[in-house]
């Protein structure tokens, strides 16, 4: 590749603008570099080429003349031998002259010949160089070919090798991906094995509280027609120390344990609570069913829940307790009682 | 038919006076009209004419037709005999007043011997070639290729940077390669 700073030396180089010593290192580096050559042979014939474009001036009419003149004193002088006095009678003179004679015959001949050689040698010299420079070219080609297929196959081999790396490592990737999610399944499945024991046993535990379950709510279960018969329904009136006019119901579930209390006209209290109690027979005191209040209207109803099984109710009464209740109920202070 | 430059220098270098006298008729003009333009003097245009035409009849012998065109080696030894020229009388090629000469001048013509040398058509081309150059490429190209001058002597002499210089013969020579460059 030429680059601008080669053409420039070259053009220089050319029209004879190179300083000498730079024309000697061109000249130097020119017979290696075959572009540079062709280069120069172009830049020679495009300065040549330019004088053609000059303009045209006849020479002097008489010029032609004085140069052939010149020529042929030239060669006059060059062949001319200065004549000498002699006896041209004596035959001896002659002998001189007759060998001198055949060497200029024989010059002559050699002359011819060496011409004729040397425009031989010319014109082999010339088709030497023309086979030589087509074989250079050849074989340059034929290196520059050799050249891009080794630099193809290198290229090939570096695209497969990588290849080849590629594929090793992917094939190593997906084994130990294969390897590590195998050994995260192996670990799952045996903690999964080592949950599943107690967890069969919990499940075979369940199951047992089940039927215990099931056995018992078969035994509490009451026939629904026996149901109304274990719920006790009362109607509460005042007592003697009771507020006249008040009135009231009370009802308990024996089967849930669950009663409520409906009262009318029992006067709320400034100190003290109202407390509902049950009478079981099963039980020395009265059972307590919680303490209440009543409103400006004197009503009230609340539900509650026995603390303790209540296995019959033989009667309801309220009667008026400190606050927050007592553990019975205070004998002169019962208001209400069941009829 | 004409009769080849090669064959006529062969003729030549075998002591041929009618080659050499037809290869005056076809170079002459050319080259009188290229040593006239470097040396601007008719007389010393005729006296270096003379030393190259002598040159010719005594050299015609080394011509190598594998080396050069008849073209080219006949110009190579004007150019020397120019440039000796120049030197010897210390003087310097002086494109500017010639340019002016030319502008005033309507002697540019082809001759016969050009046509002859470089083809009739391709003679045109080069001469379209040629005038279409800026004409300080022309200068550059011509002070050193006709006057022998080296790059810093015309940096000096135009007074532009050597980088310039350089430029300008670079790009003209460049140019012209593209004309010649189909007939090599």
């Amino acid at each position: 590749m030429i680059d601008e700073r080669k053409e420039a030396q070259a053009s220089l180089y050319v029209v004879g603008a190179l300083p000498p010593d730079e024309a000697r290192d061109f000249e130097r580096a020119l017979p290696a570099d075959l572009e540079l050559q062709l280069l120069v042979t172009e830049l020679r014939a495009a300065a040549d080429v330019m004088v053609a474009a000059f303009p045209r001036v006849a020479p002097p009419p008489d010029l032609k003349q004085r140069i052939m003149e010149e020529i042929d004193a030239g060669d006059t002088t060059g062949n001319t031998i200065p004549l000498r006095e002699a006896d041209f009678g004596n035959w001896l003179y002659w002998v001189p002259w007759a060998l001198a004679a055949c060497f200029a015959i024989l010059c002559v001949v050699l002359i011819g010949t060496g011409a004729s050689l040397r425009r031989q040698m010319a014109g082999l010299r010339q088709q030497i160089d023309q086979v030589s420079e087509a074989t250079n070219e050849s074989e340059q080609q034929q290196r520059q070919q050799v050249q891009t297929i080794i630099q193809q196959v290198t290229n090939y081999q570096q695209r497969a090798a990588d290849l080849q790396t590629q594929l090793a490592q992917r094939a190593q990737d997906y084994q130990r991906d294969t390897t590590r999610l195998y050994d995260q399944l192996k670990q799952a499945t045996n903690r999964l094995q080592f949950q599943r024991v107690p967890l069969l046993r919990q499940l075979e535990e369940q199951q047992d509280l089940i039927d215990e379950l099931q056995d018992a709510i078969s035994q509490v279960t009451v026939p629904s027609s026996d149901r109304f018969s274990q719920v006790r329904l009362l109607s509460l009136v005042p007592t003697t120390n009771g507020p006249a006019g008040s009135a009231g119901a009370a009802a308990f579930d024996l089967v849930s344990q669950q009663g409520s209390v409906d009262v009318q006209n029992l006067p709320p209290l400034a100190n003290g609570d109202y407390q509902f109690w049950l009478f079981d027979p099963r039980y020395i005191t009265p059972v307590s069913g919680g303490v209440f209040s009543t409103d400006a209207q004197g009503h009230t109803q609340y539900q509650f829940r026995s603390s303790v099984p209540i296995a019959a109710v033989v009667a309801f009464a309220i009667s008026i307790e400190r606050k927050g209740g007592a553990p019975t109920p205070t004998p002169n202070r019962v208001v209400m009682t069941s009829n | 038919m004409t009769v080849d430059d090669t064959q006529l220098l062969r003729r030549i270098a075998e002591r041929d006076r009618q080659a050499f006298s037809q290869f005056y008729d076809r170079y002459a003009t050319l080259l009188y009209s290229t040593v006239l333009r470097a040396l601007n003097h008719r007389e010393d245009a005729g006296e270096v004419m003379q030393q190259v035409f002598g040159d010719i009849w005594r050299k015609a012998g080394s011509y190598d037709s594998a080396v050069s065109r008849p073209f080219n080696w006949v110009l190579t030894l004007t150019r020397q005999k120019v440039i000796d020229r120049l030197r010897a009388e210390g003087r310097r090629y002086s494109f500017v007043e010639e340019a002016a000469a030319e502008s005033k001048s309507d002697t540019r013509f082809f001759d016969r011997g050009s046509a002859e040398i470089l083809g009739q058509e391709h003679a045109g081309q080069i001469r379209k070639a040629v005038d279409a150059l800026p004409l300080e490429q022309r200068q550059a190209i011509e002070m050193a290729f006709l006057g022998g001058m080296t790059q810093n002597e015309i940096s000096a002499s135009l007074r532009q940077p050597l980088g310039t210089i350089k430029a300008r013969i670079r790009r003209g020579l460049l140019k012209l390669r593209e004309t010649v460059k189909d007939r090599l």
